[in-house]
């Protein structure tokens, strides 16, 4: 163990004679090429509230699939109250009283709170559904924790945080002894937030343990008990939250070198701006309910620029780039490119402007799957392939795949085949392609290197630096961290639909960025020109 | 390895068994079909007989080709049958000059109209009209293709009954009954005319940037949009094709029937969507050629014919029709399945 | 359910919305006039029939048309029934289907008279004017044999599979053929009752015979009316005799051109106006008609006999 000895080692709660209600310990599992975690020893005590924190590939969710008895560990032993268990389907677990609340709630937007709290195990009266049973103790459920939820409620009416409280009503209608939280409060605004932190309290209480995952390392210090760090797989260590500060937690969990694949492009000259953004404010999403909201965006890119927007889920960093890509409706602002404004009503007007958008979600978003690479590639970039009467000059096409198949080294056996065969690697490449053929003055990238494995990721990166070594201005977005500090030139953070800071890269430390991610004032920033 | 192929032609490990069983699997149903039809009647082979399936496939697949369009971009269109009945009443209301003399036959009252050529553009263009109509309550109204087009077949039945009092006009002059019952040399003229629109609408589909954008446009909806297509335009467009194929439709089958009734179509719609469906076109959107179209109404036509020229009872061809609809779509499902394994 | 409708219904008519019996005056009587689809011509013509023999008669109709679906059929007879109106005259979507709602209104004091299709499991029909398709389909069978003494080829395009029409059409032609030295049944397909299948499925058995047929036989005009087409586009127009039924004005225009050989006459009009005769006549009078069934005699309809035909004048 490195940094982390510090804080101890894993084990039962201190001055505590009875055995804790969980304890893994020893646990292993890998997939093929990965180790996810490497001899991890994880400890609930009888109403504790355990933050279990580390970056994104840390092993956490790894961690928590095994514990909801979605994957067995390869070793370990996993004890619940003294006793071992094994795991073997997530019914399985939720018998044995461990209920993990997903970010993605399992619940049935059609169906009432009620049918959805005791769904496949409703109340019977004769056969038939005993409705007047299962409202009284869906009720009798809701008041325990002080929740304010009409039983005869439609789900799909309800806010996040609602449905939130619903997952918890259904984790305590099976009488759990353990939750598992996953980001609870990723979608929750600043009052739910409290409210939730309340709910957990009162559980805690009752003796129930929770495991409460999340990036907002406040709420960590205001809520819990004890945290448990995971880096690359490993165990960093286990501490009383009240020993640690914030700097400490987050020291433990970025505290690695950067990979020596992902060097920072040395020399570059920056020129004028080319994106600009001014007082941009926009709901997100009209379809999807859990969109943050924008409010009053300025930013600027300049040409030859990688400015960096970091920010956690739910900071608004997906929507803002739709937004400038004129993909969701606006509220009020302005968007130029070299000055001229753009028409954001569509995607269509963004693109004209000279805009790319490589989307946060390859296959729902940018890619058609069952169709060739070929049209997938040139599909943005066919109004100039096209002739007076419509026709599409295929050798013009040709030449132009060609080219950035060779440029971008994207592995295909012919341009014809569906995209969906290709690697994810190359899939990302192909969306990339699409936007270079067009000869954009602005690309934005979403998470460009998702899914892809360490090499691809190399090369997108490379492909970024040259592309602004070009004179492209690049505003890129990442979960990741250590991508945005290779990637940028200037650092933007965000925090609930506000930006939250402007870092020239020669001051970023991920330890900063970090704090104006989780802690950052939502205050105006300067437009940076 | 693998970044030195790709260009050219594909390699000769790409041309596998699988890969041509997918491609041509309706054909090959088709012509399995065929055989055995001839097999039990040899005068199934006739050109006689062969021209008669053709033409009596072509009505069919001048919808199926416009209909093609619409499933790749995701829709549906319920409302042809009734268009066509619609449209054809259009037509012979034009060629008759009213409905004074609707029954006349041999006489002078068949020249009394405006003629063809002026029967057949306003076929057409109220089939493009309706088919706009619907187009626009899809993408402004957001009402679900399958919606809008259940209460166009309703409504456009409706209007052809009313606009005819319910009954037939018939009778037209030789020029209009060319287009439905004319030959060019041995072949009818029907079957051309089917036979170009096919051609146009593979053109279409395969060589424009509209055809491309179709795809695009059924295959993801929204990378579409983030591509900068405009979604709304080319939804619209393809029900504008399908009312145009329903009106030519329209215009060909009063004139191969010398007479146009509101009832005519009834449930064309659902011949022509199997036809589609057997030429391996997805119900999901983006899959799919106007090839695999013309063999899958080929098919039925086949079909249809080959019962009846085996004399099979008719309560046992409608049993037989159903299995065999699910055959060939079961056998272009598994013969795709397997290319993807291989 | 059935039962809580009746009631329903029974004190709807309790609050005196309609007086049964007790002699009316003419003009007072509304009666509901009901058809199975005014999307065909034959039953255009029916209503509009009973629409001129109302006018003469002085009574006053509710028009309804079924849509060809039954629940849509049930619902105007019982809005009928809730309205008050004196009498209904219908020509049911299906034998069976509307028998509840009509036994219904029989029971309310609603007097019925079908017309052209039966009703079966009603009691209490006041009742039924009708030509028999069985002896429609005979007929045909009768003009075969006497044009065609030495005996007959014969292709039978078949109605509907199903359709009571089709089924007793197709049998009235049997009933005089089967068995008879001569005559045989070549090809019998079903087209339907459509136009365009007619067409087609001429076509297809066209093209499978050595030897085309002497006689197609269809149990509708718009199938006959197809044939011709087909038999016309193999050049055969003269040499094969086609029989329609219905005797519709297009069919009767081809019977004077000499497309068709000949179309069975029903007499669809006057059975709609002996319906609408006995139905106001017990409406106003009170008398019971003579005869419970009245069934009009079909007949085969040739240029010879034109003027016979029902809807001669709608030809102009």
């Amino acid at each position: 163990m490195t940094d982390g000895a510090s804080f101890g080692s894993a084990g039962t709660m201190p001055g505590s004679g009875a055995p804790p209600l969980l304890r893994m310990t020893g646990i292993k599992k890998s997939f093929p090429g990965v180790l996810a975690v490497d001899g991890v020893d994880f400890t609930v005590g009888v109403g504790e509230i355990h933050a279990l924190l580390g970056e994104n590939g840390a092993g956490k969710s790894t961690l928590l699939k095994i514990l909801a008895g979605a994957q067995p560990p390869d070793e370990g032993r996993i004890e619940l109250s003294g006793e071992t268990i094994e795991l073997e389907s997530p019914l399985d677990a939720q018998a044995r009283g461990i209920v993990t609340i997903y970010q993605e709630f399992n619940l049935i937007p059609t169906l009432t709170v009620a049918e959805n709290v005791f769904i496949g195990r409703e109340p019977l009266r004769w056969g038939l559904v005993d409705w007047a049973r299962m409202r009284r103790e869906t009720r009798g459920i809701t008041e325990r924790v002080g929740l304010d939820l009409n039983p005869d409620r439609l789900v799909a009416d309800l806010s996040v945080a609602e449905q939130q409280m619903v997952e918890i009503a259904k984790a305590l209608a099976v009488s759990s002894k353990l939750i598992v939280m996953d980001e609870p409060t990723s979608a929750l605004a600043e009052s739910e937030v409290a409210r939730l932190l309340q709910i957990c309290r009162d559980l805690q209480a009752q003796g129930i343990g929770i495991v409460f995952v999340s990036h907002r390392l406040d709420e960590v210090k205001a809520l819990c008990d004890r945290l448990t760090v995971l880096r690359d797989g490993k165990l960093v260590g286990s501490a009383d939250v009240a020993d640690v500060s914030i700097d400490d937690i987050i020291k433990m969990m970025v505290g690695r070198e950067v990979d020596r694949l992902f060097q920072r492009r040395a020399t570059h000259r920056i020129g004028e701006p080319a994106l600009r953004v001014e007082g941009l404010s926009a709901e997100g999403d009209p379809r999807d309910p859990s969109a943050t909201r924008l409010y009053d965006v300025s930013l600027s890119v300049a040409r030859g620029e990688i400015v960096g927007l970091a920010g956690l889920v739910g900071a608004g960093r997906t929507e803002l780039a739709r937004a400038i890509f004129g993909a969701d409706p606006i509220i009020r602002g302005r968007v130029s490119v070299d000055g001229q404004a753009v028409d954001l009503r569509s995607p269509a007007g963004a693109i004209e402007a000279g805009i790319g958008l490589v989307p946060e979600d390859r296959k729902q978003q940018a890619l058609f799957l069952a169709l060739a690479v070929r049209l997938n590639l040139s599909i943005a970039a066919l109004g100039k392939l096209t002739s007076r009467f419509g026709f599409v000059d295929e050798q013009a096409e040709t030449v132009m795949v060609d080219e950035y198949q060779r440029r971008l080294n994207i592995k295909m056996a012919s341009p014809l085949v569906e995209v969906g065969n290709l690697s994810g690697g190359n899939q990302q490449k192909v969306v990339l392609a699409r936007w270079l053929a067009l000869q954009p003055k602005v690309l934005i990238v979403d998470e460009p290197t998702r899914g892809i494995d360490v090499a691809a990721k190399a090369e997108v990166h490379q492909l970024l630096f040259e592309l602004a070594e070009a004179g492209i201005a690049i505003l890129a977005i990442s979960s990741e961290l250590s991508e945005i500090v290779t990637l940028s030139d200037r650092i933007l953070t965000m925090r609930e639909g506000r930006l939250t800071g402007d870092v020239p890269i020669e001051e970023a430390s991920e330890e900063r960025l970090m704090q104006l991610m989780t802690m950052g004032a939502p205050d105006r920033v300067r437009v940076h020109a | 390895m693998l970044e030195q192929t790709g260009q050219g032609a594909p390699k000769a490990s790409d041309l596998d068994l699988f890969g041509l069983l997918a491609r041509f699997a309706p054909l090959i149903f088709l012509l399995v079909l065929m055989a055995v039809f001839a097999i039990l009647e040899p005068r199934f082979l006739s050109p006689l007989n062969l021209f008669n399936v053709m033409r009596q496939v072509s009505i069919f697949g001048l919808l199926a080709i416009g209909m093609t369009f619409v499933i790749l971009t995701r829709g549906i269109d319920l409302s042809v049958g009734s268009l066509i009945a619609l449209t054809g009443l259009v037509a012979a209301a034009v060629a008759k000059g009213g409905f004074e003399s609707r029954f006349a036959v041999g006489t002078a009252a068949e020249a009394a109209g405006y003629g063809w050529p002026l029967a057949l553009a306003a076929a057409i263009l109220v089939g493009m009209g309706c088919g706009f109509l619907q187009g626009l309550a899809i993408t402004k109204l957001k009402v679900p293709p399958f919606v809008v087009t259940l209460g166009g077949m309703s409504a456009f039945r409706g209007a052809a009954l009313l606009f005819a009092g319910g009954g037939p006009v018939s009778g037209f002059d030789e020029g209009y009954r060319w287009w439905g019952q004319g030959y060019v040399g041995q072949v009818p003229v029907p079957v051309i005319i089917f036979a170009v629109a096919a051609i146009v609408a593979w053109v279409v589909l395969r060589y424009t940037r509209f055809g491309r954008n179709v795809y695009a446009v059924g295959g993801n909806p929204e990378a579409a949009r983030l591509s900068g297509l405009n979604v709304d335009r080319i939804t619209l467009s393809v029900y504008v094709i399908i009312g145009c194929m329903a009106g030519l439709g329209g215009f060909v089958l009063s004139a191969r029937l010398n007479s146009a009734e509101a009832v005519a179509g009834m449930t064309y719609e659902l011949t022509v969507i199997a036809g589609v469906v057997i030429g391996g076109t997805s119900l999901f959107g983006g899959v799919g050629t106007i090839f695999g179209t013309v063999i899958g109404t080929m098919l039925i036509g086949v079909l249809l014919n080959g019962l009846v020229l085996n004399n099979v009872s008719s309560y046992v061809q409608q049993i037989i029709i159903g299995v065999i609809i699910v055959l060939a779509v079961a056998f272009d499902t598994f013969a795709k399945s397997r290319r993807k394994r291989a | 359910m059935r039962h809580t409708r009746r009631v329903l219904l029974a004190s709807a008519m309790a609050l005196g919305v309609a007086l049964p019996f007790s002699a009316v005056q003419a003009q007072d009587v509304r009666l509901l006039a009901s058809v199975p689809s005014m999307g065909f011509p034959f039953f255009v013509h029916m209503m509009n029939e009973i629409k001129a023999e109302a006018e003469s008669l002085g009574v006053g109709i509710v028009e309804a048309d079924g849509q060809n679906s039954t629940p849509k059929q049930t619902a105007d007879v019982e809005a009928a029934v809730i309205q008050g109106l004196s009498g209904i005259l219908i020509s049911p979507t299906d034998v069976n289907a509307m028998a509840p709602a009509l036994q219904t209104a029989v029971e309310n004091g609603v007097p019925v008279v079908t017309i052209d299709r039966r009703i079966d499991g009603v009691e209490g029909i006041l009742a039924h004017v009708g030509a028999d398709n069985v002896k429609g389909g005979e007929a045909q069978g009768q003009w075969i044999v006497d044009n065609y003494p030495d005996g007959a080829r014969i292709v039978n395009l078949q109605g509907q599979p199903g359709a009571s029409a089709a089924i007793d059409r197709n049998q009235g032609v049997h009933n005089v053929l089967d068995g008879m030295e001569g005559y045989e049944f070549i090809v019998e397909q079903t087209a339907n009752f459509a136009r365009d299948q007619g067409l087609s499925v001429t076509e297809s058995i066209l093209a499978g015979l050595s030897e085309p047929p002497h006689v197609i036989v269809a149990a509708n005009d718009d199938m006959a009316l197809g044939a011709v087409e087909a038999v016309r586009a193999q050049g055969l127009e003269g040499e094969i005799a086609i029989l329609g039924f219905d005797a519709l004005p297009e069919a009767l225009a081809a019977v004077r051109d000499g497309a068709l050989a000949g179309t069975v006459e029903q007499f669809p009009g006057g059975q709609s106006r002996q319906a609408m005769q006995i139905l106001v006549e017990y409406v106003t009078d009170g008398t019971e008609p003579a005869e419970s069934l009245v069934l009009l005699t079909p007949i085969v309809i040739t240029a010879d006999n034109i003027d016979d035909a029902e809807r001669l004048g709608e030809l102009n």
